[in-house]
């Protein structure tokens, strides 16, 4: 990101455009690069370059400057630690007779061989020495200058929106991360940002959020912003940006980004901690079920088995309800860790850990425990009794995992480990498959069929079919994608 | 019953109180923060029972405080105690840390203090373990470490108020004037506590955002101007201005530069008269070349000027006339800071310089190891050095507050002690009016 007093922007008639540059621009930037050379100093290179700032924007200059010294590698250069320098100088200060200054200037010379006010402040940055600058394509820096200045832009965000066919749950977790909140529309399918603040009154205060999630944004090859942004006078502008509008970069920079509340960080370091046989892992892969998506916090595991946990802040009983009703489609369990106090209502569940304040972590710990003991007695039992007589048989086109599990009482941990198989059959995620079946749905096209229409006409493991054909989903809604292949 | 509660920043009732929207969202009734007395009084005079867990308060820490208090400060206490909430105006120098200080000693609640600058951070914290006996958090400057008692900067509190917001009872406002700004002012409004306190010396703010101040931190309760406690509480002051002018070629590059900036002002159709034309200036930059144009023509005369030759032969002599003295030098910009360092042999003190240096070097000016410092306007607000008595002024800004609080630097209290504040300024320049401008309606 640019500092915020290098922005360039032209607002008219209530739009906000970024002052983008092209390709036109590559012979300015070439000059810049040419004064940013090896052994100057960056003052010097800073200093020489301000006759462009006569002739174009400084802001620009400066905006190009500051991307391309970041690029370089820059280096503080000095005989001893300026800070022991001056120290020592200011120690026989103030000097006001020109005469004592310079003996008190040659003693030093005298004592370490070199002139103390030549490095006096070498460690500030004008005056870091560039040692390398590496090879540098104009247009890159093009791309970068122009999406350093959307983020930039979007620092006053209060409003945004976001128009992408892909990649949309990347971009949901990473506005979990930063404290965001968000509402997904359909047709065409959007996500609206906000945060909390943003209910009550017109706040900046999400702008620097919504401007770390642009990278995530970005990644994808169509994207549409719409976004809102806070004027110097208060006012609000439309700031409306698509990746048709200039260039710009495609393999953005992964900021890191911490945890949006302390809660969760302190949850993954204590359970770190605490759960030495557990491996816990941030943002599991989004759980696709019947209706819906559902984005856990944590996933954890111990040989094999699987728990995904989510800390539930701010919460209503239908809420959870919902969410109960969720976790009853999927294999796997999850644990939910609400906030008591965030909530309304009574709340008790053989997968719920309630807390004030702070989050037990025995609890969570023993929870984990008598499920994972559990699981393995009954797999256990289950392995002696399956390794010794029985035998799958299928006759079904398509068996999910679950019913398998059911009929034959197999955890699905079994089914899931690679060594097992069914004769005549493919395992997929969630399903086997007839092998033979499989193969007449592979000569069938899907290409831009609905997702919502193939679910209707195959059923729900069509999905599971088509990730193994290789297909890929274009997301319209965040219940209904178009089919494309690669 | 009712339920209360609280999430990041906002007050959440599933019954509606005064001031309350029904969110759709959330399905439930929200308002900002700091609505939270309200909502309670609302709830309390409409007979209907709450249950309360908005704030979710830290552990406080046994007090013991020995702080005595001159009658002024004590007036000051008092005023505020009737409602809790509101500003006290006091010259730096005059006792606010301690002031606050008791205010915390005799709420006992967990209590947030914010300030604008790490060395703010740093001496409040030094106060609280030597004047209340206990311990401090402090949020800012790389620490984040949040008790009872937490400092922390204004930048600190606003991006971690989700986290801190309903963790404290009382928020005290150190230099409350920076408070009203669009970013920070939502500190006031996403905290709930209930009980607030604003110090400053200067709390008018050139953009007329201090009217906002009497909601989020409650009305001006006590003031008090330096005239008042001078001789008494504060050391006796005099303020000077020594007149230079520019040197040959100095001057001619002001004329051209001038010549050119009217030129361009002509060609937009502005004079630059006020505050307001100025602002207007540097909107027009970002869309027209002669603005821009205008605009650097501006700013280069003013450096010349701000910066002159003239005033740094003067300062020569200054130097030497207070060399029994401790004296502060001031300028407007890091640039000057770091030529006069090297000029002189002074140590010299930016935003620029690493926090460690800053605090070595001020420990040294208080010892007397140092006798002259130089710095920008870092050292504007907030640093203590009792037996500094002479401020030189090579540079600065237009505004009244800048003015006062380097005044501020040398103004506490130490037996027998003269201070004396000296203004170098460049006749005949854009100089001369922000000399002028800064010292308009000051009561001194």
């Amino acid at each position: 990101m640019l500092s915020s007093d290098l922005l360039r922007m032209g607002y008219s008639k209530g739009v906000a455009k970024p002052l983008f540059i092209d390709k036109s621009y590559v012979d300015i930037i070439q000059e810049v690069i040419s004064l940013i050379s090896t052994s100057k100093t960056v003052g010097d290179a800073r200093e020489e370059a301000k006759y462009l700032k006569k002739i174009y924007d400084p802001r620009l200059i400066d905006g190009i400057i500051s991307i391309i010294l970041r690029k370089a590698r820059v280096e503080a250069s000095y005989p001893v630690e300026p800070r022991i320098i001056r120290n020592k100088v200011f120690s026989m200060g103030p000097v006001t007779d020109e005469q004592k200054r310079r003996e008190i200037i040659r003693s030093f010379y005298k004592e370490l061989g070199f002139n103390p006010m030549k490095y006096i402040y070498s460690d500030m940055e004008d005056e870091l020495e560039i040692k390398y600058v590496p090879k540098l394509n104009p247009i890159e820096i093009v791309k970068e200058y122009n999406t350093e200045l959307l983020q930039t832009a979007l620092l006053k965000g209060v409003r945004l929106k976001i128009y992408t066919s892909y990649n949309w749950k990347g971009i949901i977790y990473r506005m979990k991360r930063l404290g965001l909140m968000y509402n997904a529309y359909a047709n065409p399918f959007y996500l609206e940002v906000f945060g909390p603040a943003s209910l009550l009154r017109m706040t900046e205060r999400y702008g620097r959020s919504m401007a770390l999630l642009l990278p995530y944004i970005m990644k994808n090859k169509d994207w549409k912003i719409e976004a809102e942004i806070m004027g110097k006078t208060g006012k609000t502008y439309r700031l409306n940006v698509s990746n048709k509008d200039a260039l710009f970069s495609e393999n953005t920079e992964e900021y890191k980004t911490s945890f949006d509340s302390l809660l969760e960080e302190s949850f993954y370091s204590k359970f770190k901690i605490i759960a030495k046989d557990w491996k816990i892992l941030r943002e599991p892969e989004p759980i696709v079920l019947k209706n819906t998506v559902f984005l856990p916090d944590f996933l954890v595991v111990k040989d094999g088995v699987k728990v995904y946990i989510e800390i539930v802040g701010f919460w209503t009983k239908e809420y959870i309800q919902r969410k109960a009703e969720k976790v009853k489609e999927f294999a796997e369990p999850l644990l939910l860790i609400v906030d008591e106090s965030l909530g309304y209502g009574k709340i008790e569940g053989h997968n719920v850990i309630k807390f004030k304040k702070n989050i037990n972590m025995a609890a969570v710990y023993i929870w984990l425990n008598n499920y994972y003991n559990s699981l393995k007695r009954r797999y256990s039992k289950v392995k002696e009794r399956y390794g010794k007589e029985e035998k799958i048989r299928l006759s079904e086109d398509v068996v999910s995992f679950k019913d398998i599990c059911n009929a034959y009482n197999i955890e699905a941990k079994t089914l899931k480990d690679k060594k097992f198989e069914i004769d005549g059959y493919e395992k997929l995620k969630n399903y086997f498959i007839k092998k033979d079946f499989l193969k007449k749905l592979s000569s069938l096209n899907f290409e831009n069929k609905k997702l919502s229409e193939l679910r209707e006409e195959y059923g729900d493991y069509i999905i599971d079919v088509l990730e193994h054909l290789g297909y890929r989903m274009k997301w319209t809604s965040v219940m209904d994608a178009i089919v494309k292949k690669d | 019953m009712a339920r209360i509660g609280y999430y990041k920043g906002l007050i959440v009732s599933d019954a509606y109180a005064a001031n309350m929207k029904y969110d759709e969202k959330m399905k439930k009734y929200i308002a900002m923060g700091y609505k939270y007395a309200e909502i309670t009084r609302y709830f309390a005079e409409s007979g209907i029972e709450v249950k309360d867990e908005v704030i979710n308060p830290l552990p406080l820490p046994q007090i013991n405080d020995k702080i005595k208090l001159h009658p002024y400060q004590r007036k000051a206490l008092n005023s505020w105690l009737i409602s809790k909430r509101g500003i006290i105006v006091m010259p730096t120098g005059s006792g606010k840390t301690l002031l606050g200080l008791k205010t915390i000693s005799i709420l006992k609640v967990p209590t947030i203090i914010i300030v604008p600058t790490i060395d703010l951070l740093d001496q409040w914290h030094a106060s609280i373990i030597k004047n209340l006996g206990v311990n401090a958090g402090i949020l800012g400057g790389g620490s984040e470490d949040i008790q009872g008692i937490t400092v922390s900067t204004y930048d600190s509190a606003y991006s971690r108020l989700e986290v801190i917001g309903n963790r404290f009872m009382y928020i005290i406002f150190d230099e409350v004037h920076h408070l009203p700004s669009q970013g920070y002012m939502e500190i006031a409004q996403l905290m709930p506590a209930p009980y607030r306190l604003g110090l400053t010396a200067t709390p008018e703010r050139e953009d007329g955002r201090d009217r906002l101040l009497p909601n989020l931190v409650g009305p001006i309760v006590y003031r008090i101007s330096p005239a008042d406690l001078s001789g008494k509480y504060l050391a006796e002051y005099k303020i000077k201005r020594i007149y230079v002018s520019l040197k040959e070629d100095e001057e001619k590059k002001y004329k051209a530069l001038r010549a050119k900036m009217n030129e361009n002002l002509k060609k937009i159709g502005i004079e630059l008269n006020s505050l307001q034309d100025f602002k207007r200036l540097i909107y027009l930059a970002s869309k027209n070349r002669a603005a821009r144009e205008a605009l650097h023509a501006w700013y280069e005369s003013s450096a010349i000027a701000i910066n002159s030759q003239s005033k740094i032969e003067k300062l020569k002599e200054l130097i030497e006339r207070f060399k029994e003295e401790k004296v502060i030098i001031f300028t407007r910009d890091t640039h000057a800071v770091y030529k006069i360092s090297k000029l002189f042999l002074i140590p010299a003190v930016t935003y620029k310089t690493p926090k460690d240096e800053r605090r070595e070097i001020i420990e040294k000016f208080r010892k007397g190891k140092y006798k002259v410092i130089v710095a920008s306007n870092v050292f504007d607000e907030g640093v203590d050095i009792p037996d500094a008595s002479v401020a030189i002024i090579v540079g600065g800004y237009g505004t009244r507050r800048q003015f006062i609080q380097r005044l501020g630097r040398i103004l506490r209290m130490k037996d027998g002690k003269k201070a004396e504040l000296i203004e170098l300024v460049t006749r005949n320049t854009s100089d001369y009016r922000l000399s002028q401008r800064r010292r308009s309606n000051v009561i001194l």
